[in-house]
């Protein structure tokens, strides 16, 4: 059922002339979650509307479906299932009907149409709201009939544009983990747009960083946030402390050492869920943070702290 | 000083309706001259009746005929209005209010001089439709057009297509049901705008294809004054009750969304 999806040299001009996406590679194996990181206007959702057909590449540029090019099939004829920002549920329509409405349009009879939307309902857990209209749920329950809209005519990939965008942030935490678990239970080639370097790098397989209408680069969470491949990268995708002459280094590789070779001067200590989170003035200008263990003394601030760096962990761009 | 809303209202109401009911009074007096004490009488009703009726017939026809036209043009013409980014959309959109602007009896000349020598077009009643369709269209857009654009449509319309719908399904179920609202409302002001329309509808009719409001003029300018009230008596016993019920099904229809 899952797609392998692929991006040939794809591009997209804005009729104003902008580009949106610069010529870009991408290949999505089946059944893998891809995660599009990156700020406002880097192309992630464009990419998104390419793969799903509700924009046209540039000449030259050609999208395949399992090596089928697909590049001028409109968006409704290509099985795929979408998760909008702001979700656009039909408003006139039952949560129920909501969630069938893709099986209505693939010529499914009812008969075999119910048994499925039942089945999404209980998927979602909205057995009980079945029958009220959108503007009857709150955030959290909006977003799961959009994905359940989605997911209901099994598509071979499935696109999310920035799924939690609408809601705060405890719900977005907890339904982060729900669709973990539910696109590792349906393993369907799945696409999701997000900002949220957290997000992304808790949901994706493969996290794709972007930045002005191009991929900066794809890799696994773990090696985008401990190999970065540029400044911006790094940057976007986790806290980094500058040490000068072009060095480096996570909060991980700074701990408290009175022996250390570093010394900056406490400016801030922020008590968080456990763990404390020390902002220190660098002797260069700058600024450096680092965490503190459960249990590790605060010094005070304005006092001076020796540090030492883990030099393997050390980032040079 | 609570009293003086209520009062401001019943004023402005009899203001309003005040002109009428003395019309609809002089309809059923024997005679107008000599006041009520000159009794009541249903002849002038009758009288009507004899005159009038296919007037009220046509009207009837022609409103409902106008309504069927300016759905099958409107609706897809506000439809690609609303989606278009372009600017020549937006000077047209503006353009809607022109209608109301020009006098009708401007553009009627118009169509009798574009279509008036075109074999018996002149004294049929399309030719009246023409008419009626031309001078009610901007208001199907126009309430359309706004319904349209306050539902979000690309968004829902994208949603649709991607869940599979192809162009008629989405037109369908979701561009309809979307602009619902906007199509009553619209519907409605296109009844009641054909029902009543005269400045066009006097240089368009011909003897043959009179409507009720040219008619209303017809009996007061050659017949007794009662018999012209008695007209507009009958005008109101007819139209309000039907279209006060289609306002009520459409506020129904349109505040469910």
């Amino acid at each position: 059922m899952s797609v392998r999806a692929e991006l040939r040299g794809v591009a997209r001009t804005f009729a104003d002339g902008t580009r949106g996406l610069l010529p870009t590679d991408l290949v999505l194996e089946p059944g893998s979650v891809t995660a599009l990181l990156g700020p406002s206007g880097c192309g992630k959702t464009t990419l998104l509307r390419l793969l799903a057909g509700l924009a046209r590449p540039d000449p030259g540029g050609a999208v395949l479906f399992d090596g089928r090019d697909v590049t001028d099939l409109p968006v409704e004829r290509r099985n795929i299932g979408m998760v909008f920002q702001g979700y656009a549920l039909f408003p006139h329509m039952t949560v129920a009907r909501n969630i069938g409405y893709g099986l209505e349009a693939r010529g499914v009879p009812r008969a075999q149409r119910e048994p499925r939307v039942a089945e999404m309902l209980r998927l979602v857990r909205l057995e009980a709201l079945a029958g009220r209209r959108p503007d009857q749920l709150s955030g959290g329950q909006r977003q799961r009939v959009a994905l359940a809209r989605a997911l209901a005519p099994q598509p071979a990939l499935l696109l999310l544009d920035e799924p939690f965008g609408a809601l705060d942030a405890a719900l977005r935490l907890a339904l982060r983990v729900e669709l973990a678990a539910l696109l590792t239970a349906l393993r369907v080639t799945a696409v999701i747009v997000t900002h949220d370097q957290a997000e992304a790098m808790a949901l994706g397989d493969g996290v794709a960083v972007m930045e002005g209408g191009r991929i900066g680069q794809r890799g696994t969470p773990r090696d985008i946030y401990e190999r970065p491949a540029n400044r911006f990268v790094a940057g976007f995708v986790g806290t980094l402390n500058d040490l000068g002459e072009g060095r480096f280094c996570r909060p991980e590789a700074l701990r408290p050492d009175p022996a250390g070779p570093l010394e900056g001067r406490v400016s801030a200590a922020f008590f968080d869920a456990g763990r404390t989170r020390l902002h220190l003035a660098a002797p260069g200008g700058g600024e450096w943070v680092l965490e503190l263990e459960p249990g590790q003394a605060v010094p005070e601030r304005g006092s001076a702290l020796r540090l030492a760096l883990d030099e393997k962990a050390v980032l040079r761009f | 000083m609570r009293f003086i809303p209520p009062l401001v209202t019943a004023l402005v109401t009899a203001f309003l309706i005040g002109p009428i009911l003395l019309s609809a009074l002089a309809g059923v007096t024997a005679n107008w001259f000599l006041g009520l004490s000159g009794g009541f009488t249903l002849q002038w009703i009758g009288r009507v009746w004899e005159h009038y009726a296919h007037t009220i017939g046509l009207s009837v026809w022609l409103a409902f005929a106008t309504l069927i036209c300016t759905l099958v043009l409107g609706v897809p013409a506000a439809w690609s209005l609303a989606r278009s980014e372009s600017r020549a959309a937006r000077l047209l959109e503006e353009a809607l209010v022109l209608p109301v602007a020009v006098p009708g009896i401007a553009t009627a000349l118009g169509l009798i001089m574009l279509w008036g020598a075109v074999g018996d077009f002149r004294t049929h009643w399309s030719f009246v439709l023409v008419g009626h369709v031309l001078f009610t269209l901007p208001f199907m857009l126009r309430s359309t057009i706004a319904a349209m654009k306050q539902a979000d449509l690309p968004v829902l319309e994208e949603a649709a297509a991607a869940c599979g719908a192809r162009f008629w399904r989405r037109f369908r179920t979701v561009v309809l049901p979307a602009a619902r609202g906007g199509i009553l409302a619209g519907s409605l002001m296109v009844v009641a705008l054909s029902l009543g329309e005269f400045n066009m509808s006097l240089l368009l009719t011909s003897p043959f294809t009179m409507t009720l409001p040219v008619g209303l003029a017809d009996s007061y300018a050659s017949l007794r004054l009662e018999i012209g009230s008695a007209f507009t008596l009958v005008f109101l016993v007819l139209l309000v009750p039907p279209l006060i019920a289609l306002q009520m099904v459409a506020d129904r229809l349109g505040g469910v969304r």
